[in-house]
């Protein structure tokens, strides 16, 4: 589950795979906008066929915050 | 390019006349469409739109909103928010179009200064409506008359039971002669600077917007705006201006949808800020990745849904790589220039006219001139009537006729450029005035850099420059490209102190850096 997260996120942010983990921060690490964050939680929804309400993204801050719930709700 | 005349259409006097026109001409004609909570595709036409808008409007007449009630919406993009807010204003009343995603506490104030007798709301909302019974008399006009909560869940019921009262012969609503000098939208202004103020609204004022824009402007397909419509671009240029060319607008509900939205609306032009053409351009970047190569013009309309040629984009200013790199594809950004004051657009790149770096040509209709100081300052049908109880604050901003804008700028062979702020001017202590923003586009051209501001520490002027990561640049590097920015300045305008960051600026909703942050960082 996480490398697939991260795999996303590397092809999103131009940041290599190996630079992401559990830690890294959407927005100062990968430099991600919350636009950005929105639409690849879209890609995950599908992904996984799952729907994460909108005040459940405004939480994520970290790699590790997309992973727990993936895991928790797939 | 060179200039050339006015696009011709039809002109509006009022919110009222413009759906009236299309019921004229195009009844059964999609004026609005979205997809459903079932997934399914719902058309509104413009018959449905003028009925709906006649039936929430005598509604509300019904329950005693009339003369001039204060009436705020607080919600997301929906067609509920938009019929609502016809039927407040074609009803005589105000509509305030409220950010939902501020904090409670600042809606309730906001009600509080708007003199709020209700609030309409989408159900994502509705978890703060006992916060606002409980502070109710924190707001006098809605304590007045005892708070009225209108959620749009009701909306099929204010429609079928104003449409009842219609057809029982209660035309007060449709008779209802509208007086287009009164304020029908109050707007809270989100600047980067200062306190929000109440920016008035009449019908004259946005009806001229809308004629004006489609001067400069025309679209010949479909329309989208995934902003919010609280935001007078997103609600006038991006909704409205759409119906007004009778193309049919799609009503983007919750953006995370936007790209699957685009192939279903199949848009020809798209209204947006900066902030979403960078999401757009990574996701190029990723469609580039997948398929193993260089992106094509043909792969990036197969993920635009297959219509699209322009992107009118506003609210922030956009790096110019964008514009470059949207043209390789096909699609052409056309940068605008609007304020919440003029309803908002002054200026906008045009179909077959625009220049780079520029807002493009002034719209018809809309006098704009340089003041000595180098300040914009617009005339016009859609400059606002004033500030809401704040005589000074409209004093200010209105002199002679003319609109202030506290933007600097520049007209070149008939382009607006904007240069700067007023309010960000920095004054040395010779007297000696700089835009920080004409250093920053500077710094900003060095692919090492990401977000830069200038401003003046003990008149000594600094930046503080957030790095581009991948860049990966060493400090010695910044001091290097300071140093040959200097070297063309005059020794006023050089840039002594150098501040590197390890996070990102602080921005606002609508993706501009809140410099007032910046200067509480100092």
């Amino acid at each position: 589950m996480l490398q697939e997260i991260i795999d996303v996120l590397a092809q999103y942010t131009d940041v290599p795979s190996e630079q992401i983990n559990e830690t890294s921060s959407l927005i100062d690490d990968l430099e991600l906008n919350s636009f950005d964050v929105m639409t690849i939680v879209a890609d995950f929804e599908e992904q996984y066929d799952i729907h994460i309400p909108d005040e459940q993204i405004m939480e994520f801050k970290t790699v590790a915050d997309i992973e727990e719930y993936l895991e928790k709700n797939r | 390019m060179k200039p050339y005349g006015p696009y011709i259409l039809p002109q509006i006097g009022s919110l009222r006349e413009m759906t009236d026109l299309r019921v004229k001409d195009n009844p059964d004609g999609i004026a609005f469409f979205y997809t459903g909570n079932d997934g399914s595709i719902v058309t509104k036409t413009y018959r449905r739109f003028s009925k709906d808008v006649n039936a929430v409007g005598t509604y509300l007449y019904a329950h005693n909103f009339r003369e001039g009630s204060h009436i705020a919406l607080l919600g997301v993009n929906s067609y509920e928010w938009l019929v609502t807010f016809f039927a407040i204003a074609n009803g005589g009343n105000v509509a305030l179009p409220m950010d939902a995603r501020q904090p409670i506490e600042n809606i309730i104030k906001l009600c509080a200064n708007g003199d709020c007798a209700a609030l309409a709301y989408s159900e994502e909302f509705a978890a703060a409506i006992p916060a606002f019974r409980s502070n109710l008399s924190d707001i006098p006009a809605a304590d007045a008359r005892g708070f009225v909560d209108l959620p749009f869940t009701s909306f099929d019921e204010w429609v079928s039971e104003g449409a009842k009262m219609i057809d029982a012969g209660d035309t007060s609503f449709i008779d209802h002669k509208i007086n287009v000098d009164d304020m029908c939208a109050l707007v809270f202004t989100s600047g980067t600077t200062g306190i929000p103020k109440g920016v008035m609204l009449s019908q004259k004022n946005i009806a001229a917007n809308i004629n004006q824009a489609c001067k400069n402007f025309v679209l010949e397909g479909n329309g989208l705006s995934p902003l919010p419509m609280h935001h007078m671009f997103g609600l006038i240029v991006g909704h409205l201006m759409v119906f007004n060319y009778n193309k049919p607008c799609y009503i983007v509900r919750n953006i995370r949808n936007l790209m699957k939205d685009i192939q279903i609306a199949k848009p020809e032009c798209l209204f947006v800020v900066p902030m979403i053409i960078e999401t757009f351009a990574k996701q190029f970047k990723v469609m580039a990745k997948r398929t193993g190569g260089q992106l094509t013009p043909e792969q990036v309309q197969a993920m635009t849904g297959g219509n699209l040629r322009f992107i009118i984009c506003g609210g922030a200013s956009l790096s110019a790589m964008y514009v470059k790199m949207f043209r390789q594809f096909g699609l052409e950004i056309l940068n605008g220039y609007g304020i919440t004051e003029c309803s908002p657009v002054l200026a906008v790149n045009r179909n077959e006219d625009m220049c780079d770096g520029s807002v493009g040509p002034v719209l018809f209709g809309c006098e704009v001139r340089i003041s000595d100081e180098g300040e914009i300052l617009a005339k016009g049908d859609n400059v606002m009537l004033g500030y809401y109880r704040n005589p000074e604050a409209t004093a200010e901003a209105l002199q002679d006729g003319w609109f202030h804008t506290g933007d600097l700028g520049k007209i070149e062979d008939h382009y607006l450029f904007i240069t700067g702020r007023t309010k960000n001017l920095i004054i040395t202590s010779s007297g000696e005035n700089i835009s920080p923003e004409e250093l920053e586009e500077k710094v900003l051209a060095d692919p090492a850099v990401a977000e830069a501001i200038v401003y003046d520490v003990d008149d000594v002027l600094a930046v503080q420059i957030y790095p581009e990561k991948e860049a990966g640049a060493p400090a010695e590097y910044f001091q290097a490209l300071l140093d040959r920015i200097n070297k063309g300045e005059p020794v006023y305008r050089q840039l002594k102190k150098l501040v590197l960051r390890d996070e990102p600026f602080i921005r606002n909703s609508t993706g501009k850096i809140i410099r007032t942050q910046i200067k509480g960082d100092m």
